[in-house]
């Protein structure tokens, strides 16, 4: 499974060509603090199941990473990673992003046209082994979507799960 | 305007409200009652029986009370309210977010808010925004 980060608004009609453009850059600058190059292999956790991508992006310039917030990076770095991989792994086109207190971050539709909320979250290195479950428990709460899904995307690993229910 | 138009605007005024928010940034109000506009436009499009209707009318209000506009947000939710029916459900979720607001501001001015009160306050601040002058004009 190919994620080609630099693709995120093909994959995604409905976000604007500058919101991908930057998703696409702090992923790049994210992935770069971690020393990976294009192409490193992401494992991926999809409801349970065990698979195997790689990311693709175009490298940032070094002094990139000295004008950005470092948790904005890793979180925009890890919704460009979820973005990619549900498209690609399940056919979700993103909708619109949510505000905070809805409980997630993305609405998305499935293939079928249903509704998804999307909570998104990114670490550095694996610190909590329940997150993805907690995030999944959090995502309950949205209102917007009857099916609701979590990703936890780890950019050391790098690594992603996602949970849907 | 048409939602293919309105949700990459929304999407970006939101993710720009938020990260000004957690810099405390002084722009974020205002970028706050742009997502609330924005949503309000939204919810020109869809019904409030639409999922994503529903969704735009709490994100209007909800926008507008972290833009500090509780004025435009308690119109809000009124209209949206008014136009609603039978949709006891939304509403109470309009009404919850007015609730949550005014708690959150309680938690604020703890004083203010033991006496004389969030809603008398806010009743002089109607007044006074209304009559177009510092002081009250009897």
């Amino acid at each position: 499974m190919r994620l080609d980060l630099m693709q995120l608004r093909t994959m995604h009609p409905l976000l604007a060509a500058a919101t991908a453009a930057e998703y696409a850059h702090r992923a790049a600058v994210g992935l770069g603090r971690h020393r990976h190059e294009p192409g490193v292999s992401l494992a991926t956790l999809i409801e349970n199941e065990a698979g195997d991508a790689s990311l693709h992006w175009v490298r940032a310039a070094a002094g990139d990473l000295l004008q950005l917030d470092r948790l904005r990076i890793t979180e925009d770095a890890a919704e460009a990673v979820a973005l990619a991989l549900v498209h690609v792994a399940l056919g979700w086109v993103v909708r619109r992003r949510l505000q905070r207190g809805e409980a997630a971050d993305w609405l998305l539709k499935d293939p079928l046209a249903r509704l998804v909320a999307l909570e998104v979250s990114g670490v550095d290195e694996r610190e909590d082994p329940h997150r993805l479950r907690k995030k999944l428990k959090q995502v309950q709460r949205a209102t917007v979507a009857r099916r609701k899904a979590a990703c936890v995307v780890e950019l050391m690993a790098p690594r992603a799960a996602l949970a849907v229910t | 305007m048409n939602i293919e138009f309105l949700y990459p605007l929304v999407s970006e005024a939101i993710r720009r409200a938020e990260t000004l928010d957690d810099l405390r940034a002084p722009g974020a109000r205002a970028a706050y009652l742009e997502v609330s506009l924005l949503e309000e436009k939204v919810a020109e499009v869809l019904p409030a029986s639409d999922p994503e209707g529903a969704l735009a009318r709490r994100g209007a209000v909800r926008a507008a009370f972290a833009a500090g506009e509780f004025a435009r947000a308690q119109q809000l939710i009124e209209r949206f309210s008014a136009e609603l029916g039978d949709d006891a459900e939304l509403r109470g979720e309009l009404r919850g977010l007015g609730e949550q607001a005014e708690c959150a501001m309680a938690r604020q001015f703890p004083h203010v808010a033991a006496k004389p009160g969030i809603p008398a306050i806010r009743r002089l601040a109607d007044t006074l925004s209304r009559q177009g002058a510092p002081f009250p004009i009897s």
